[in-house]
């Protein structure tokens, strides 16, 4: 048997996969601000990067997205070389750029204000963008030479994962296009912002936000899974046709942790184009699989394993154009879809009581899933993530390995 | 002395609809829209296409942009000389005088009776055609403005399947601004006709179902007269699955030999979205509701769940040994495992195996472009030269056919078969395409039976003697089966042919 290994590479849409809101937004004017918001699966990154698309020959565009690994994903997946960056990096690299002075001898007045705990003492990746914008708001038409043209157009993903102040501070440039797709129901960052405040920083107008409705990722049951959920009251819950499904995620509570890692090759060498996530919650854990799923594949050259950590601060050397299983944290995997997802619930602990945090988590998570979603947990271990999950076998199957 | 010009016959619409039609493959009505549909005259008049001569009402202009202010208007021009057989329905007279003309007792027009008609010579200023209408009847599509025809072809681009290829465009500011008064569309006392009623599922999957026949004709011969046998409609095959699929197109009798499994074939054509793996689940449903079949219901679902240990390459295995065993065999199995295996089009088309026969991948292939459906067609596929137009008419074809409504179209060229372009004679295209392919294996040089002497060692003849060249057929299809032929490669190949 031969397999000729397809690329996997970002697909357009049918027009007959786009509704009349989706046709809607690539309509809309090249100029202005617009806030695109909607569910996991709703087509929000489709409709950002048939807009990057639309610049790219001008190349008068930026797109931002919140994690390295969705840049990273998007960069491979798009095909061609786009104008692409984590906002964070972008915008600590623009204040730094701008700031006078040398970047050796000046470095300490150059370099990112942050906001200050109780003590007084410096919060890490967490800029004072007041601050910042009034240092935006000081600079001469001189300091503001090396600043990208004004009419530049900021294509946001994930956009509800920054605060106000970064697009506050991107006004006092005077930067004018945004085009801000946003999730309130998959917030992970503490500073963030909400619909209402996206529409209020934005000064958007009814008609400037559009709101997609229909999941087109995930297939009805894992959307039905993962709507248990959703915790967010303030954009409704994703439309779900009411049907059953072949689909239905399911459970397996596996004796041996080998029995996981079989299934998980099993899938892989399925269909060596797909890409599988394997997504767990802590690092030691991600460390662990890897580990695992790396050193049993021997004999399966076919079978791509990788994996990424936000901690080690290095380049994502993960190859999203093409299939194999990917480890990652489910802090990694927001705004990145997988064809097959397996959740790792060991781990996976509910903190403070707070389930809703718990549930974002595991909505997050679940909806990363296109074709099918596979649950682990150890027979041995007690999981308290076991409270939460659904007992009704319509939703989730039940299953022993 | 004012010169009387040819008839014009319009649709006005827009981009988004039009952009519709390419993908669907036909000019339909409302009701025949694979997917959005925004308002325009289409939906004026179910079941019809209404057709406006010579120029276009201002309140059809402002239909066809009336659901959104950011709507794109365009006018299509049609080319009746398409229609060899048929009638249309006039709607009106001139609306100045609509109160002078009597109303006529029937409305009947003979479509073929228009062409090369003046427009002195036609008394009516619309009329209606059944729908659909083939691609091959768009004669140009006008646009208002340069920038609306720029942003047509910008947004074309933005989606994955419409070709355009295929579209004169041109701008005529003049079209949209129309001189006479135009208070209503239709004379209001124009009551709705009848029509005989379009089931579009079935011609949309036929068009899918000849695409991928036609992509899968390369493999030779056997492939070849699998494909031309369902693109004009015949039953000539000996294959059971083929029978099984031809009846499901063509038979309107209930009792065939494979009417238990006609669910599957229902259910392929029912499902047009090409992520959704819902048919499986309704495939399984079926499957598990008879104890005979219940076994295979049980296999695919813990295929699916990825419960089944045994590898793709032993599981195919099995069925071709055991379809050896018993050539007779239905192969129902094999087929439904292959969309569980293959859960696309493109990766059917990219996948080969060693054990499988030409009329298994023509086959296979044809339930896959079923369930995709025209619209779910690659682009590259499409823009095969001549294919689009081509499968266009096949299906308009075949829904008026089925529909019994009499209208019938002219067949465009014929996209040319990989297969039949290989004729002995062909020396210098041959010899081209085994380099371009990598084909030499496949094919043996066979010299003119004529006498000829040894000279140092070399076959020396008379006069010019042209070898002729003999396809080795086995070699061939192993070879020609593990390449996928796109739409560059294949219009390079016709070019060749050709001698251009």
């Amino acid at each position: 048997m031969r397999w000729l290994v397809s690329k996997r590479t970002f697909d357009l849409p049918g027009i007959d996969e786009l509704n009349k809101d989706q046709k809607a937004v690539i309509r809309l004017k090249e100029s202005g601000q617009f806030l695109i918001k909607g569910g996991p699966g709703t087509g929000k990154s489709v409709v950002a990067l048939l807009r990057v698309r639309k610049f790219h020959n001008e190349g008068n565009y930026l797109f931002l997205t919140f994690n390295h690994v969705l840049n990273s994903s998007t960069k491979q997946i798009f095909g061609i070389d786009i104008k692409s960056d984590t906002a964070q990096s972008w915008f600590y690299k623009l204040q730094f750029d701008l700031a006078p002075g040398d970047a050796v001898n000046d470095f300490e007045t150059k370099k990112m204000p942050h906001k200050r705990d109780a003590n007084g003492k410096e919060i890490q990746h967490s800029p004072d963008y007041d601050q910042v914008a009034k240092r935006f708001e000081s600079y001469s038409a001189e300091d503001l030479r090396s600043l990208p043209s004004k009419d530049t157009h900021f294509i946001i993903d994930e956009g509800q994962d920054l605060p106000e102040g970064f697009y506050e501070a991107l006004q006092v440039l005077g930067f004018e296009n945004f085009f801000v797709v946003a999730d309130q129901n998959q917030q992970i960052t503490e500073e963030n912002s909400s619909i209402d405040e996206l529409t209020d920083v934005l000064a958007l107008e009814q008609e400037d936000v559009i709101e997609l409705k229909e999941n087109y990722r995930n297939s009805s049951a894992i959307a039905k899974f993962a709507q248990l959920f959703y915790t967010d009251k303030a954009t409704p819950k994703p439309e779900i046709p009411n049907r059953p499904s072949l689909d239905t995620p399911t459970l397996y509570v596996y004796q041996l942790l080998n029995s996981c890692v079989e299934m998980i090759h099993r899938e892989a060498a399925r269909d060596t184009s797909k890409l599988i996530g394997l997504i767990v919650a802590t690092e030691t854990k991600r460390e662990s699989y890897t580990k695992l799923l790396t050193k049993s594949v021997i004999g399966n050259a076919d079978i791509i394993i990788s994996s990424y950590s936000n901690q080690t601060k290095q380049n994502v050397n993960i190859d999203f154009s093409k299939g194999g299983v990917v480890v990652l944290c489910d802090k990694s995997v927001k705004g990145v879809e997988f064809d097959v997802v397996f959740i790792v619930l060991d781990g996976l602990k509910v903190i403070n009581n707070d389930t809703d945090a718990i549930k974002k988590r595991l909505y997050v998570m679940a909806s990363r899933a296109k074709e099918k979603l596979f649950l682990l947990r150890s027979a041995s271990i007690p999981n308290e993530i076991e409270g939460i999950l659904p007992a009704d076998e319509n939703i989730m199957i039940r299953d022993n390995i | 002395m004012a010169t009387v010009t040819k008839i014009a016959w319009f649709i006005p619409t827009n981009t988004e609809n039009l952009q519709m039609m390419l993908a669907q493959g036909l000019i339909t009505d409302s009701n025949g829209f694979a997917g959005t549909y925004y308002n325009d005259v289409l939906s004026e008049y179910p079941g019809f296409i209404p057709l406006f001569k010579n120029e276009v009402p201002l309140t059809a202009l402002n239909m066809a942009i009336s659901e959104a202010s950011d709507l794109t208007c365009c006018i299509i021009k049609i080319n009746l000389s398409y229609v060899i057989d048929g009638y249309g329905v006039h709607t009106r007279t001139d609306i100045d005088n609509a109160l002078e003309v009597p109303f006529k007792e029937t409305n009947k027009v003979f479509i073929s009776s228009l062409n090369n008609k003046k427009s002195d010579e036609v008394d009516f200023e619309s009329m209606l055609i059944q729908a659909p209408l083939p691609l091959s009847c768009i004669e140009e599509v006008i646009f208002q403005y340069k920038s609306d025809l720029d942003e047509f072809k910008t947004s074309s681009s933005n989606v994955g399947n419409v070709s355009i290829a295929i579209l004169k465009c041109k701008v005529d500011k003049n079209l949209f601004e129309p001189k006479s008064s135009d208070a209503a569309m239709f004379d209001s006392r124009f009551c709705s006709p009848e029509h005989n009623t379009i089931e579009y599922s079935k011609p949309y999957s036929f068009g899918g179902l000849v695409a991928l026949s036609f992509y899968f004709s390369k493999n030779g011969e056997e492939s070849t007269k699998l494909f031309n046998s369902i693109a004009q409609f015949e039953e000539e095959s000996s294959s059971l699955e083929y029978k099984w699929i031809y009846e499901y197109f063509f038979s309107s009798e209930d009792n065939n030999k494979f009417q238990k499994w006609n669910i599957i074939l229902d259910t392929l054509n029912h499902s047009k979205k090409r992520d959704d793996s819902e048919y499986k689940n309704t495939i399984v449903e079926f499957l598990d509701s008879t104890v005979e079949t219940q076994f295979i219901a049980e296999f695919l679902t813990d295929y699916h769940r990825s419960k089944v240990i045994k590898s793709d390459a032993d599981i195919i295995e099995k069925f071709i040994m055991e379809y050896d065993e018993e050539p007779k065999k239905f192969k129902i199995q094999l087929f439904l495992f292959m969309f569980f295996y293959k859960d696309n089009l493109e990766k059917l088309i990219e996948f080969n195996h060693a054990s499988f026969r030409e009329e298994d991948y023509v086959l296979i292939g044809m339930l896959f472009g079923m369930k995709n459906g025209f619209i779910g067609l690659p682009k590259w596929l499409v823009e095969y030269e001549h294919l689009h137009l081509y499968l266009s008419t096949i299906m308009a074809n075949y829904a008026h056919l089925q529909a019994k409504t009499g209208l019938h179209f002219k067949a465009p060229p014929k996209p040319l078969l990989l297969n039949e372009m290989l004729s002995p004679k062909k020396v210098d295209f041959i010899s081209w395409l085994s380099k371009s392919l990598n084909l030499n294996e496949c094919f043996e040089s066979v010299m003119p039976n004529k006498e000829f002497t040894c000279v140092k060692g070399k076959s020396t003849y008379a006069g010019i003697v042209m070898p002729e060249f003999r396809i080795i057929k086995d070699k061939y299809f192993k070879t020609i089966s593990t390449i996928k032929l796109d739409d560059t490669s294949y219009n390079k190949i016709c070019k060749e042919y050709k001698g251009k």
